[in-house]
């Protein structure tokens, strides 16, 4: 594809609310007990319009979350659009928090909303800073809200689904634009059950090891090849 | 293969004894009031973007960001739009205005004959339909060197290949 032509929309203003919820010490049962419950409610979040981005580490350093350098944690950004009032976005958490507080009181939290004018500020502060050259076999699987409605089916498929020192990600991203969507020409070739889809599910292992050598990272680290770097340099 | 950013985690962008074929430069943002896709008789009143496929989304959204605009694009801003639109494209703007695939409305692809060809819903429109989310199953390749473009229609025995100046 050489060039595409799509639509642009007006930048809607956002609350941005960013959380985790980590246990404080690792290897717990309570833990997938918690996010069986929290990923439980992501449908009713997303029927409300909520999206954003979730990680699920397991004995995984998280940086910045309370419980230190390797945690059991679940992180969190989520943008609600076309409001510049935290308390909306809070109203939407605070049930599924007091529950968390209620029930697994050993939880330690952090919660803080923000409002931005538009979503690109907030592009900038919750990017996925990513730079391209990891190498990882990607596994997903698209939910829909049925499969989320037991919490404990969903602890015990989450358990399982999530490596040992490593993370996944429930991915709230279609919502009813993607299930109610109309593409120009009647249809398009996307995978038919993003169009009941409530949570985008993926984890992923790393085939790289050990590290590049140091001659190969300053290209991984740049967002800009120079045409002297040969693009097949990096080592398979 | 075809290399964009280069974030496919994979490693589909690159493969050993490949010719890779990097869009990267192929960058730039022209906006639209309305866009008349080409071959249509009509005109679809409402803003739109035009974008080479290497065109990162950081800079189409510090663009549109000037006119209070977006695009339904990702949350990283060195992914390019090619990958983005043609893998289907979720954002935290898909649950209002659905994923990047279902924002197409034209695109122009080069087939792995040789043929540049608009896609739009009035004309190649499998393609079209195909190309908005099928993703690695339908490679489309630019039209950089008419030395390379030889190369890919008619291949040569492999041991000329490493003779080819790009």
């Amino acid at each position: 594809m050489t060039s595409v032509t799509v639509f642009t929309h007006p930048s809607p203003p956002l609350t941005g609310i960013t959380l985790a919820l980590a246990a404080p010490t690792v290897g717990t049962d309570w833990y997938w007990d918690m996010v069986g419950y929290v990923l439980s409610q992501y449908p009713g979040l997303d029927e409300a319009g909520l999206a954003g981005y979730t990680y699920v580490w397991s004995n995984s350093s998280v940086p910045g979350t309370p419980a230190g350098p390797a945690a059991d944690a679940l992180v969190a950004q989520f943008a609600l659009l076309d409001t510049t009032d935290p308390d909306d976005v809070l109203a939407l958490w605070a049930p599924i928090l007091a529950h968390v507080n209620a029930t697994w009181p050993q939880t330690l939290q952090t919660v803080d909303a923000r409002a931005y004018r538009s979503v690109y500020p907030w592009i900038l502060t919750a990017a996925d800073g990513l730079y391209p050259g990891s190498d990882a076999w990607v596994g997903s699987h698209l939910l829909d809200a049925p499969s989320l409605a037991d919490p404990e089916a969903v602890a015990r498929a989450w358990r399982r689904f999530t490596p040992q020192n490593h993370g996944g990600a429930a991915f709230m991203v279609a919502g009813n634009g993607t299930r109610n969507a109309r593409p120009r020409g009647g249809g398009n070739a996307i995978n038919p059950s993003w169009r009941r889809t409530s949570i985008d599910a993926s984890t992923f292992s790393s085939f790289l090891a050990p590290p590049p050598p140091p001659l190969f990272l300053p290209a991984l680290t740049l967002d800009v090849l120079s045409a002297d770097h040969h693009p097949c340099l990096y080592p398979v | 293969m075809v290399k964009s950013t280069g974030h496919d985690h994979p490693g589909r962008s690159i493969a050993p004894g490949a010719i890779t074929l990097w869009v990267h430069y192929m960058q730039g943002v022209e906006t639209h009031e309305s866009f008349r896709p080409t071959g249509c008789n009509f005109t679809i009143d409402e803003p739109a973007v035009t974008s080479p496929g290497g065109t990162q989304m950081g800079l189409l959204y510090e663009t549109l960001e000037a006119m209070g605009r977006t695009i339904v694009g990702g949350a990283n801003v060195t992914v390019s739009v090619g990958g983005h639109v043609t893998g289907g494209g979720h954002s935290v703007l898909s649950p209002k205005y659905g994923l990047a695939a279902d924002q197409v409305l034209q695109m122009e692809i080069v087939t792995p004959q040789g043929d540049v060809v608009i896609a739009n819903e009035c004309q190649n429109t499998d393609l079209f339909w195909a190309m908005r989310g099928v993703r690695r199953r339908l490679p489309a390749i630019p039209c950089q060197s008419p030395a390379l473009m030889w190369l890919l229609i008619t291949p040569p025995p492999l041991e000329t290949l490493t003779n080819v100046e790009m």
